[in-house]
């Protein structure tokens, strides 16, 4: 409605209007219906008075619905407050919570929060083997050895994907189907959610999967170069271009899968985090050489914070920085997380006293020792 | 009524400043405000005075051999060990100079508000400086700095401009339409709006610390003296005979000169000023227009101009110290 009457009703009578409203709070919540955002532009618009009679109206019945509580209670009555946050938005850093194994027959295995994963044991690969880097020596200099991982990956498939209806259904079982073949075939992830929500396993949990390729992340201790041996990686099952949304079957799974992994392996809820955000070119030190989950993941509906938030390690450690096409896809928290990374990058250059190009050329000549020594995770 | 059984609104405004951290809140339907010097200075630590900073319940924290104390009582400590208080923001944004200024502004907000962690869906809107006016300083390191600060205490941020939380804290009667000036010690904010939208919006950084600092330079005084003595005993009484007094006078006049002009600059060159159908008013608040006389001499300096946008009056805010505070709150009540 606040767009309506912006476009339709004279500032002078919103002006009046809000003038009848005795409650300051009051009056301002109704001059950001009538007036959200924009500036003014220099003239008022001139409109044919068949069109600016119900704008006119439609204002002055605003007016009235705000003021209406005033003859009510009393002027200072304080806004209603904040509405209940729902089941599925917990406090940040929230802890995971315990999940067991229930049983396991015919390679399905059933666990204690309803999570249930088809597939078996998953097809085996390389066993997990990586170097996490110290924080405060992320040239690769001080290291530890893990086998366990640290967080998770989620991706989309960006395979083809048929409208979600039941005359459909033939087509999506197939391309369901064909999908895990080629994710088994290429040991792409290590689980596959497809469009019923249904969970399958494709590479063994203690196995790398190639799901992240070059990539980057960090939490309060360690950084991780690579992520294919450190990260469990989790594929919907779905192409994220803007309106195209998961299903809420998916959507339950994920949180299900995430909260049994969290809890399995201790991962912090800050490392559970999207292909976009960890994906880097080395070629040309860009980030974002995927880009899927660049906006719109689901954080809060999988019972974690918002991760878009987090400032990219990959341009704070290691020199890497973000292209326009690459802010232009991302949604408004990942480029917010952006341009905090650059800030700080500029402002740790301002520290040392140095241009920024030569401090991000030093960052970048520490990147290809960590990437060095992290993919040669069998080496000393 | 004990203050166990009043009525708390979750909701919570807080002004940032260089000079003051403000909180304002709604109790039992009034407005509440606490607000905490944004300065501490290091002492050297022993058991002894530890024990007794505990004990008095003055704020501090130990770092390796020192004692950080901040808030408004690191100007009495500053006073005792004779050395100046050290201030986590400059020119209205984090001091690129202080590594620790972050962690005293956690330290400080976390004393205003209480360290207990915010429940989920609580909302805090925090003000910002505006861009600063012909430089191109970058506040986006600053915003992000304090954005995280206060989310890790759990809140729902939002923010709002500085000048603009004076509009909507002083210009409810004229429909939020008019100027907003904070005076604040690092930076004036100026921002108009009309009918509540921001259509003009900056920062200098010439405010207090400017007139602080150089008074101290031409006095040979330090500069938390003269910030003590400016907001107790300084006002504009024409001719005096008293150093600081004419020293004040001349650096407060040369503030008053310099926003003047950004004010014409910014507002001659604005195509997106709307035609207005009547003179709109103006609103100074932050501590540095406290001073008996500034209004005056601001308005004369303004008139005298060729300032663009016809002004009704010249206003003083109503409690100039709490304004920005208290706009950021109406701001989040309103939404």
């Amino acid at each position: 409605m606040g767009s309506q009457l912006r476009e339709r009703v004279p500032p002078r009578v919103v002006d009046v209007c809000a003038s009848c409203i005795c409650d300051p709070v009051t009056r301002l919540k109704f001059l950001r219906l009538a007036k959200p955002a924009p500036p003014l532009p220099p003239e008022p618009p001139r409109r044919p008075p068949k069109r600016r009679r119900p704008a006119i109206a439609l204002t002055v019945l605003a007016a009235a619905l705000l003021m209406a509580p005033l003859g009510r209670v009393a002027p200072t009555e304080a806004p209603p407050p904040p509405p209940p946050v729902g089941p599925l938005e917990p406090p940040q850093d929230s802890p995971a919570p315990r999940v067991w194994l229930v049983e396991q027959s015919n390679g399905t295995e059933i666990y204690s929060n309803g999570l249930r994963i088809e597939g078996g044991p998953g097809v085996p690969g390389q066993p997990r083997l990586y170097r996490a880097f110290d924080r405060n020596a992320p040239d690769g200099s001080r290291w530890q050895w893990r086998a366990e991982p640290a967080g998770i990956v989620f991706h989309s498939s960006e395979s083809d994907v048929a409208s979600f209806e039941p005359e459909m259904n033939g087509i999506l079982k197939r391309q369901g189907e064909l999908l895990l073949a080629y994710a088994r075939q290429r040991r792409c992830y290590h689980f596959l959610i497809d469009r019923f929500g249904r969970v399958h396993r494709v590479v063994e949990e203690s196995a790398r999967a190639d799901h992240a390729g070059h990539s980057i992340w960090s939490d309060d201790d360690w950084v991780y170069v690579n992520l294919n041996h450190s990260f469990l990686g989790v594929c919907f099952e779905a192409q994220t271009q803007p309106g195209v949304a998961v299903s809420p079957a998916q959507i339950h799974s994920a949180r299900v899968l995430t909260e049994m992994l969290r809890s399995r392996y201790n991962i912090p809820a800050r490392n559970c985090i999207t292909h976009a955000q960890v994906s880097v070119n080395p070629r040309n030190f860009r980030v974002g050489y995927h880009t899927d989950w660049a906006r719109d993941f689901p954080f809060a509906q999988l019972g974690l914070p918002d991760n878009y938030l987090q400032p990219l390690p990959s341009l704070t450690f290691f020199g890497f920085d973000a292209d326009a096409s690459f802010v232009k896809l991302a949604g408004p928290d990942l480029r917010h997380a952006v341009s905090l990374a650059q800030a700080q990058v500029r402002h740790a250059a301002a520290g040392r006293g140095i241009p920024v190009a030569r401090y991000r050329a030093e960052l970048q000549e520490a990147y290809a020792r960590a990437a060095a020594a992290a993919t040669n995770p069998a080496g000393s | 009524m004990s203050s166990s059984e009043k009525k708390l609104d979750p909701r919570i405004g807080l002004d940032v400043g260089t000079s003051r951290i403000v909180m304002a809140r709604r109790v039992d339907n009034e407005i509440e405000y606490r607000s905490q010097l944004n300065a501490f200075v290091r002492i050297p630590a022993s058991p002894l005075t530890a024990s007794v900073l505990r004990k008095e319940g003055i704020p501090h924290t130990i770092d390796g051999s020192d004692v950080v104390i901040y808030g408004d009582q690191a100007e009495k400590f500053a006073n005792i060990f004779h050395v100046e208080t050290r201030r986590p923001m400059q020119n209205g944004a984090l001091n690129p100079s202080e590594p620790d200024g972050p962690a005293v502004i956690r330290e400080i907000i976390s004393l205003l508000i209480g360290d207990q962690k915010a429940r989920p869906g609580e909302k805090m809107c925090v003000s910002m400086p505006g861009s600063p006016l012909g430089s191109s300083d970058d506040l986006t390191f600053h915003e992000s700095v304090v954005r995280q600060i206060v989310t890790d205490f759990g809140y729902e941020v939002s923010t709002i401009n500085e000048g603009l939380a004076v509009v909507y804290s002083d210009l409810a009667e004229s429909n939020y339409t008019g100027i907003g000036v904070s005076c604040g010690g690092g930076m004036c904010n100026v921002c108009f709006a009309y009918l509540s939208v921001p259509v003009v919006s900056f920062s200098i950084s010439q405010a207090g610390d400017f007139v602080d600092t150089n008074t101290a330079t031409a006095t040979g005084e330090v500069a938390t003296r003269i910030r003590m003595f400016k907001e107790k005993d300084f006002s504009f009484n024409g001719a005096s005979g008293d150093k600081i007094q004419r020293a004040l006078t001349i650096y407060y006049d040369e503030v008053i000169r310099h926003l003047v002009t950004a004010m014409n600059c910014a507002f001659s060159d604005n195509r997106a000023l709307p035609k207005l159908d009547r003179p709109v008013p103006v609103v100074l608040s932050g501590g540095s227009s406290i001073p008996r006389g500034f209004r005056e001499r601001f308005e004369k300096a303004l008139r005298q101009s060729a300032f663009p946008v016809p002004v009704s009056d010249v206003l003083l805010a109503a409690d100039p110290l709490h304004s920005t505070a208290k706009g950021a709150l109406v701001s989040l009540l309103a939404d």
